[in-house]
């Protein structure tokens, strides 16, 4: 039971840390899409060019950026469920409510992963290209996306599997620290950090 | 308890209708099933997007004969590469990066300088620069969390009323999401196809008065319970040059409302020029470090994940019940109910704010816009209008007890002392919200004077 649950435990914060990674590469994803359309519409105003795909390719960040940081947002507890009830059951009952809503979340998932190879799918049978001036190939922003979706389906698996072991054995309160839902107190506590980190640093 | 009244009621009409033969065409006791499987996953702490995604795709599987599963790839791309949706994460960046840029407290400041004199004083500068964030953030959590951390360790050791501080710092920033650039109308927009710059143009009158209504509470307020003359007279000089701190908060505004309202940028490009700017005030201030710009990134990238999974799962559910006809059918039922369409949108208001006491803006919005949208249509209301109607109303579920997520976070940040100070403070900012709405359902022309 202990080397199951250590297996799990370390497969769960392996594909954590990966998905932290990820998570980063979106959100730079983003910086980078301000940067393009900023360049974009100063040299259309300014010197009357563009790269005729601005809509396609800031399309295609944003479509990376949100599936590659779907499985980070779930390890860190911000896909939204409604804990008003949940918070006020007695522990035993809580982490059933966890497991159904985990169970619920992997059906949704694996719709998705399987609507996303069905893209892939269609886009390679006709070798298919977008309608911008560059003629971009389908298959990369596609490919991208049905990526991040493959993760979060890998993340959810292990948590899932996570939260069952430890139910197994016994240590409900250890589910609660995984999965309990993130409430306004940690989005005050990140902002009061973020707030302190920079004192410190201007410090320095 | 509202809730669960407003359920029984739409239940009781539902069975008065099957039985009254006024049924529609399709089965409507597999739909009630439905609804209490969804209304019972909800309650269980379920994600959001889960239960949309999977009720929608099971629906589809009881009463659809099409392959509609073929499509769900398709409308899941179709939605994470919508270009309207990308101001979002720009917007949250953009947000994130103000917050570390030190910017907010020099803003603060400035406006204090020229406010204190007034009756309630240092209440006012809550209200405005809340206010003036808000002109560059779309966020209401991240309004009040900010402006509240810089405005509250002024408040220690004054003799201001603590509930009222509480409730102008938790009403200002309410204002988050309705002063353009706001994340909900982004979110309305996509959800029901209309333009986000129209809708950035409609909030701009019901947001200056709701604005000067909470500047009219604090007045009341500072009338009533004066303070004692601090005789503290600061010379004109130190004034004018603590005023520039307002110059950085200021070029940000006309950067991204000056270009929106001008007719030079979608919002998207808006949003773009937006981070642009931020990280030029950050990098001014010397606060742009690679710690900095990762926080940003992350959270930005989490938080528009969030919304991205809700969005792909809301319209997959959207797709499907769309293609069954069941929007349609529920907005003709409802608008051709024998009542006059007034009483309907007034129901539509009251069940938006008891929804509101138990459930969180966005989520409101995706989970019910989809149908609610189209009765309001067949009533024959405008789109833009009622954007910033339910935008309204779900800054109201923000500060209404005992769920309005802005007030935790100014609970969070203060520590100590209970959460009911807050509740009570925040009571006469509601009434200015509320006044607002009744405004907007007489006059609707507030809203759409600029469009």
């Amino acid at each position: 039971m202990e080397t199951a649950l250590t297996l799990g435990s370390g497969l769960r914060r392996g594909i954590e840390a990966v998905a932290k990674v990820m998570a980063l590469a979106a959100g730079w994803a983003y910086f980078a899409t301000a940067i393009f359309i900023t360049i974009d519409v100063l040299a259309r105003k300014f010197l009357g060019v563009s790269s005729g795909a601005t809509t396609e390719i800031s399309g295609y960040l944003l479509a990376f950026g949100i599936s590659w940081s779907l499985a980070h947002a779930l390890a860190e507890r911000a896909h939204i469920r409604i804990d008003l009830l949940v918070e006020k059951l007695p522990i035993a009952a809580r982490v059933w409510a966890h497991l159904v809503a985990l169970l619920a979340l992997l059906a949704l998932i694996a719709i998705l992963v399987w609507s996303a190879t069905n893209v892939i799918e269609e886009t390679l049978l006709f070798q298919a290209r977008d309608l911008s001036a560059l003629r971009i190939p389908m298959i990369l922003p596609q490919g991208l996306w049905a990526f991040g979706m493959f993760m979060l389906a890998l993340f959810a698996f292990a948590l899932t599997l996570e939260v069952v072991l430890l139910l197994a054995a016994g240590r409900p309160m250890d589910i609660e620290a995984l999965m309990h839902p993130r409430n306004a107190e940690d989005e005050t506590e990140e902002t009061i950090r973020a707030l302190h980190d920079v004192e410190e640093d201007a410090q320095k | 308890m509202i809730i669960l009244a407003v359920f029984v009621l739409f239940l009781g009409l539902f069975a008065w209708l099957s039985l009254s033969g006024n049924a529609p065409d399709i089965a409507i006791w597999p739909i009630i099933g439905l609804s209490l499987l969804f209304a019972g996953c909800f309650a269980a702490g379920v994600y959001i997007a889960a239960i949309l995604g999977v009720l929608g795709v099971v629906t589809g599987f009881v009463f659809s004969d099409r392959p509609f599963y073929n499509f769900i790839g398709s409308v899941a791309w179709t939605t994470s590469s919508n270009y309207v949706l990308i101001a979002l994460p720009l917007f949250l960046l953009m947000g994130e990066l103000l917050l570390r840029s030190g910017v907010s407290a020099k803003l603060y400041k400035a406006l204090n300088l020229w406010l204190n004199r007034l009756p309630g004083g240092l209440l006012h500068t809550n209200i405005a620069s809340c206010a003036m964030f808000s002109a560059m953030s779309g966020s209401s959590i991240a309004t009040a969390a900010t402006m509240g951390s810089v405005a509250l360790p002024q408040f220690e050791g004054t003799a201001y009323d603590k509930r009222v501080v509480l409730g102008s710092l938790a009403a200002g920033g309410a204002l988050g999401s309705l002063i353009p650039p706001g994340t909900i109308l982004i979110i309305y927009a996509l959800l029901t196809n209309t333009s986000v710059g129209g809708l950035y143009a409609a909030a701009l009158v019901p947001a200056a008065l709701v604005t000067l209504f909470c500047f009219g509470v604090i007045f009341l307020h500072g009338l009533r319970n004066p303070l004692p003359e601090s005789g503290l007279r600061i010379p004109l000089s130190a004034k004018l040059k603590g005023t520039l701190g307002i110059v950085p908060t200021l070029i940000l505004i006309a950067l991204v409302l000056g270009t929106i309202y001008g007719g030079l940028a979608t919002p998207t490009e808006a949003a773009a020029f937006g981070v642009a700017g931020a990280a030029f005030f950050a990098l001014i201030e010397g606060k742009l470090t690679l710690r900095a710009l990762n926080e940003s990134a992350l959270a930005a990238a989490r938080n528009t994940a969030m919304v991205g999974l809700i969005l792909i799962g809301a319209f997959v559910l959207n797709y499907i019940l769309t293609s069954l006809r069941v929007p349609q059918t529920v907005a003709e039922m409802i608008a051709t109910l024998p009542v006059p369409g007034w009483v309907i949108m007034a129901a539509i208001v009251l069940v938006y704010l008891a929804m509101g006491t138990i459930m969180e803006g966005f989520s409101m919005v995706v989970t019910t816009i989809p149908v609610i949208f189209l009765v309001v249509m067949h009533l024959g209301y405008d789109p833009i209008w009622f954007g910033v109607m339910v935008t309204l109303l779900v800054e109201i579920a923000l500060i209404t007890p005992p769920d309005g997520t802005v007030m935790y976070v100014l609970q969070g940040l203060r520590k100590s002392g209970p959460i009911t100070d807050i509740f009570e403070g925040v009571i006469p900012f509601v009434g200015a919200y509320l006044a607002v709405i009744v405004l907007l359902l007489f006059f609707p022309g507030l809203a759409l004077m600029f469009l």
